[in-house]
């Protein structure tokens, strides 16, 4: 069931246009499984149910303005969008604790990854609050029992959600990331003056996370991230002491989550008309010659590979240049 | 004209309808409702058929890396690998998890073993709901019924090994039943549970069956040896070992002669040792493992695969061929420390010189046979279940038949027993039988120790998937789950190709109490509504 109300307006013959939009839609009768809350002592795998309701809600605005000044005209038009989302209904048994269960929240759903987070039971994104790094045994012995016994300076340290000393998976919460971006924002602007026309246009993302599985992988893709890990002598580090099939670090948890905003120049184009009088010499309507590139510059905190991709794929983006030569008869 | 050409189409067609009932009415070509399976006898018997085939071994648990975190059903490849017997060569593996201790409810180990004997569990329910009107004659029903209930209790007893006490369920539930939070039954519910169920199986289960495509069916033996198995971890010694004087008494099994390493191979299955086995037949049939095509070096199979390292722990288990241990015995040479070895060392283990497939195995780091990315970290792979004769290339499945009880345990049972209740010769008596079989001398009058025993035991069961159930009820836990493992380094001289052999360790392992059982794990508990969650095991 959507609910949309919008606004299209033009004012001032085209100088300032705006359109904008509120939407808000349910969809229920997704299927989930109630497995989720039948005991396999039943012996039989059940079928999925048409009982999930999510509610996804947002607003869009385009705003447009274009002039012209003697020979030189413009326009600039950025546009964003806001959404959110947040599980109205999932069958979940009353006995997970409600910092763990999904109804009510506003989700970040990750596909299912070979080696991805040990706890996340339903598919949603759930792990151990972090406090940082642990930088002495005293630290270690004063706080709750960590989660194994081995732990030791160096590893990462996890809230004791349920206050009950120890750290259990049922210290574990619903990691609130934001896996969709919560703002996508563009602008596309461009002037032209004579002959030479610019076109450029950005794009980026705000409010939005990836889980970082590449770094705590570790394993397979070590990243330079790991440099910085913890020793005795750099304990201001970012990556914990190192490790390898070490169970501590390898808990989802948000000490992995990091921002991954950007503004990146997805397009910019930069033309010129050769003056007719050049071409009535071959015979020519029009020569537009123009150079150009694809993702020039990206503006983000998060440096290992494109943030666009949210951390699935794991190819660096490619940055492309074009020249180009166009003739009309 | 058109009109009454439509008209009579119509008619005919509505009369073509009408006259055969139910033509619309389908049934669905690939699948059997349950209404016409019970009418039906010849599915009835496939029914239990299939229930066969469901039944857990440790061979299906081999090739099975790659199943979801959650879905690995055993912990790694052999259940060897949480024991000193053995070690996985991958480093992601859940296995490791136990060796260091790193594991809680949320690593849903063993989810699988859970799910799955609920599943099979209630096919047996189904089959004996049904009972009373399947259309087959009382005895083959009754015979039937007691292999549906043995292998009933031999799923409850994998599940009991692993978590303890269980939700006991005996009847079929459905989405429509009154309740399914049913609590973990009491230790000593759960155990007269299966007790009964293989009692009420060896009554009426035959001694053997006469029909080649009855092969491999439940037996009054099997139940019984199960039953003496089930006792003997339960540690109720004097039944035990009536049960086990019961499975000799039949006059059925003897111990194989055709070779210990033989024992295993395809063409052996169902030998006149083996009690019970799980039969693997064929792809049509679905029942395949993936135990020659993983376990093997890399160098035969063309790939480099996660497998399943005996450990120098276990190699040092094996005596010499005077009856002593490798380090009291004159026949011990270190430079030659696999000479002159109790002959099922050759048989189960794969080490620095051993004859396989006309092949001379050298165990150095990155030799062909132990190449680089994927070694094994204690220089042995194993060879027991191992076929000679396999061919790799072509897509081939393995059909050898899984052992799960054989007579040889059922003597070393018995011989645990009579120690138990202060009759050392007796249990010596036993013990000497099964050094017989590979011409092992004699342990000699008046010298049966118990730690002679346990030895015995881990060398002539080694790997077959009892050791953690054995070293529970030691209580050895911290000597052989969290022991220090080792293995062997071989050193070949590149000048004169001596082979030198050094001791080198190769893991730290951690053990705590409550590791005997393994934590329910958090998928399991999750279902529960709250207020009725299963009690988990103590200290998880």
């Amino acid at each position: 069931m959507m609910t949309d109300i919008g606004v299209d307006a033009h004012i001032w013959g085209g100088l300032l246009g705006i359109s904008a939009d509120y939407f808000k839609k349910r969809t229920k009768d997704i299927l989930a499984p109630p497995s989720g809350f039948t005991p396999d002592v039943i012996g039989i795998s059940l079928s999925d149910q048409n009982n999930g309701i999510v509610e996804n809600s947002g607003f869009d605005i385009e705003i447009t303005h274009r002039n012209r000044i003697g020979k030189f005209s413009y326009y600039i038009s950025p546009n964003a969008t806001f959404t959110q989302n947040k599980v109205v209904y999932y069958p979940e048994s009353s006995s997970i604790p409600s910092w763990q269960r999904i109804t009510g929240k506003s989700i970040a759903f990750s596909p299912a990854d070979w080696y991805g987070p040990s706890s996340a039971s339903t598919n949603h994104l759930i792990g151990y609050h972090s406090l940082g790094l642990y930088q002495t045994a005293e630290q270690i012995a004063k706080g709750p029992t960590p989660l194994f016994p081995n732990v030791a300076p160096g590893d990462i340290e996890y809230a004791d959600i349920d206050h009950d000393g120890q750290i259990t998976p049922n210290d574990q919460e619903v990691l609130d990331s934001h896996f969709f971006p919560g703002v996508q924002y563009g602008i596309k602007w461009g002037c032209s003056y004579d002959g030479i026309e610019l076109n450029v246009l950005m794009q980026g993302a705000a409010d939005v996370d990836a889980y970082n599985y590449t770094s705590q992988d570790g394993v397979y893709v070590p990243t330079t991230s790991m440099l910085d890990h913890w020793t005795p002598q750099n304990t201001n580090a970012t990556f914990p002491r190192l490790f390898l099939n070490y169970q501590n670090n390898q808990e989802s948890s948000d000490y992995w989550i990091e921002n991954t905003s950007y503004l990146r120049v997805k397009n910019v184009e930069l033309g010129y008309h050769l003056p007719l009088v050049w071409l009535h010499k071959i015979g020519a309507k029009d020569v537009l010659v123009t150079v150009g590139g694809n993702n020039l510059l990206t503006f983000t905190k998060f440096k290992m590979f494109d943030p666009e991709s949210a951390g699935e794929i794991r190819d660096p983006l490619m940055k492309s240049y074009t020249a180009s030569l166009t003739i009309s008869f | 004209m058109k009109k009454i050409t439509v008209y009579i189409i119509f008619l005919v067609t509505a009369l073509f309808v009408g006259c055969k009932k139910e033509f619309l009415n389908k049934e669905p070509l690939d699948e059997y409702s349950d209404a016409n399976v019970w009418t039906d006898s010849a599915l009835v018997l496939r029914f239990v058929d299939n229930i066969y085939g469901n039944i857990h071994s440790i061979y299906d648990d081999v090739g099975n890396e790659y199943q979801p975190y959650a879905a690995i059903s055993g912990v790694g490849y052999l259940p060897m690998d949480i024991t000193d017997e053995g070690i996985i060569n991958s480093s992601f593996i859940d296995s490791r998890l136990v060796n260091e201790e790193q594991y809680n409810s949320s690593n849903n180990l063993y989810n699988n073993i859970w799910t799955g004997v609920y599943t099979n569990v209630r096919s047996c329910n189904l089959f004996l709901s049904h009972f009373n009107t399947i259309p087959l004659s009382d005895a083959l029903k009754a015979r039937l019924a007691g292999e549906v209930k043995f292998i009933r209790a031999l799923n409850y007893m994998q599940l009991y090994d692993v978590f303890g006490p269980f939700p006991i369920i005996d009847t079929v539930l459905t989405l429509q039943s009154d309740e399914l939070n049913i609590a973990r039954g009491t230790d000593a519910q759960c155990t007269t549970f299966m007790l009964n169920d293989l009692n009420t199986a060896a009554a009426v289960l035959p001694l053997q069956y006469s029909a080649s495509t009855d092969i491999g069916r439940a037996t009054k033996g099997a139940a019984l040896g199960m039953e003496c198995r089930l006792l003997l971890n339960m540690k109720e010694y004097s039944q035990a070992a009536a049960a086990a004087q019961a499975v000799m008494n039949l006059g059925v099994y003897s111990l194989f002669t055709g070779g210990y390493e033989a024992m295993f191979y395809p063409e052996n299955d169902d030998n006149s040792e083996v009690i019970f086995n799980k039969e693997y037949g064929s792809d049509q049939s679905g029942q395949i493992n993936a135990v020659d095509i993983y376990e093997n070096s890399d160098f035969f199979v063309g790939f480099s695969s996660t497998k399943d390292c005996p450990t120098q722990n276990v190699v040092d288990e094996y005596e010499m061929t005077d009856g002593l241990p490798s380090d009291s015995s004159t026949l011990y040479n270190s430079s030659t420390p696999y000479a002159n070895r109790d002959p099922r060392f050759d048989a189960s283990i794969m080490h620095d010189g051993s004859q396989w497939m006309g092949q001379t195995i050298d165990m150095s780091l990155g030799s062909q046979f132990n190449l680089l990315d994927n070694p094994s970290p204690t220089g042995y792979m194993i060879r027991k279940f191992l076929n000679p004769n396999y061919v790799f290339y072509g897509n081939n499945a393995n059909y050898g038949n899984c052992i799960m009880l054989r007579l040889a345990e059922i003597y070393l049972d018995y011989a645990e027993c009579e120690l138990n209740l202060g009759n050392p010769e007796e249990a010596r008596k036993y013990v000497n039988m099964i050094r017989e079989r590979v011409n092992m001398p004699d342990i000699p009058m008046g010298q049966m120790t118990w730690d002679k025993y346990m030895r015995e035991r881990t060398v002539e069961l080694a790997f077959e998937g009892q050791r953690w159930n054995d070293i529970r009820r030691w209580d050895m836990g911290q000597q052989l789950i969290g022991a220090q493992i080792y293995g062997i380094q071989v050193n070949v001289d590149p000048n004169t190709g001596t082979r030198t052999y050094n001791r080198i360790l190769v893991q730290k392992r951690m053990f705590d109490p409550k590791m005997y059982y393994f934590p329910i794990p958090l998928e399991v508990l999750n279902k529960y509504p709250a207020g009725k969650v299963l009690q988990q095991n103590p200290g998880w």
